[in-house]
């Protein structure tokens, strides 16, 4: 507990005891630990969450470096999932970290269900469909997607705000997506902010899409309806 | 008044955030984004509809907060007070 509260205590001083205990006992599925779930894992992590889950199919590619931090020119070749789990192990040692390396369409349901909140920063919106359907009722989904300098986010409680799938349909899928650094360690850091409004009993985009356009710096939120 | 908003690419390729389009009763969607187009500083239609009159896949279109493929699509009926939105979401991650 004193390791804890040595490595937390800006954060407790903010937070305070009762909402850094929530925090510290929040296990936190991420879904892709690609550019949005590296960092949305690290600021999860410096603040002291019990567990996180991290599920990724992916090998660590040269363009992945530009914009995924938890990995360096030493890890290419290698599995994402693995080196992010030492990364973020010696960040604090606090927080268990439980890797997966599968495509989420064999994540196992019971998985899913035993974490607090599910975050998707997955690539592409077949997999976010296939994520959406393995969650419990009213169990927090924290969605973002990015492109280029700009991305969105919204908070899916199933059965209780527009799908995904509802949202998005007959959306196209890109091949290869254009993005901006800022971009992604922006929106990554606002989706970890709403992982915490979640885990905190306060979240603020339940049934709100925010739209953050970066090259204006103008935020918009639109109310959403199912 | 029916506020039509667009957002990241349109809206940077427009270069205007949103336009008011004034309509007595109600109207088409399709009939709005024709009117909204004759006041945009260039065409943006055909970022959305095919040749056929049919809605691409690039861009979603809110109504009320409400994406048009669950409505009538083009067809979808517009009154008074209604907001539009065009959104090309971003897929990465």
């Amino acid at each position: 507990m004193q390791k804890r509260l040595n490595i937390t205590t800006r954060n407790l001083q903010f937070y305070g005891k009762s909402n850094m205990e929530k925090i510290s006992k929040a296990t936190v599925l991420i879904a892709g630990v690609g550019g949005l779930g590296c960092i949305v894992s690290e600021i999860l992590v410096r603040l002291g969450v019990k567990k996180l889950v991290i599920v990724d199919k992916g090998i660590i590619d040269e363009p992945d470096l530009g914009r995924q931090a938890l990995y360096t020119v030493k890890d290419i070749g290698k599995r994402k999932v693995d080196v992010a789990k030492e990364v973020l192990m010696s960040m604090s040692g606090l927080t268990e970290i439980e890797a997966t390396f599968t495509p989420i369409s064999n994540l196992d349901k019971g998985k899913v269900h035993s974490c607090d909140c599910v975050v998707d920063c997955l690539d592409n919106f077949i997999s976010r469909f296939e994520l959406e359907e393995k969650l419990k009722d009213t169990q927090p989904l924290i969605h973002g997607g990015i492109q280029n300098d700009y991305g969105q986010i919204t908070t899916i409680l199933k059965g209780k705000t527009p799908t995904l799938k509802e949202i998005y349909a007959n959306i196209k899928e890109t091949d290869v997506i254009p993005v901006s650094t800022p971009t992604v360690f922006t929106v990554a850091s606002l989706m970890a902010q709403e992982v915490v409004n979640n885990i905190l009993s306060t979240p603020q985009l339940i049934g709100n899409l925010l739209i953050v356009e970066l090259n204006d710096f103008t935020f918009t939120k639109i109310k959403l309806k199912g | 008044m029916v506020k039509v908003k667009f957002f990241t690419l349109l809206r940077l390729d427009l270069g205007i955030r949103e336009i008011d389009i004034n309509i007595d009763g109600e109207k088409r969607l399709i009939e709005v984004l024709k009117d909204a187009e004759k006041k945009t500083p260039k065409p943006f239609l055909h970022k959305l509809i095919d040749e056929k009159g049919e809605l691409l896949n690039s861009a979603i279109i809110l109504v009320n907060g409400k994406n048009v493929h669950h409505l009538a699509k083009l067809d979808t009926i517009i009154k008074d007070g209604d907001e539009i939105d065009i959104f090309p979401p971003g897929g990465g991650g």
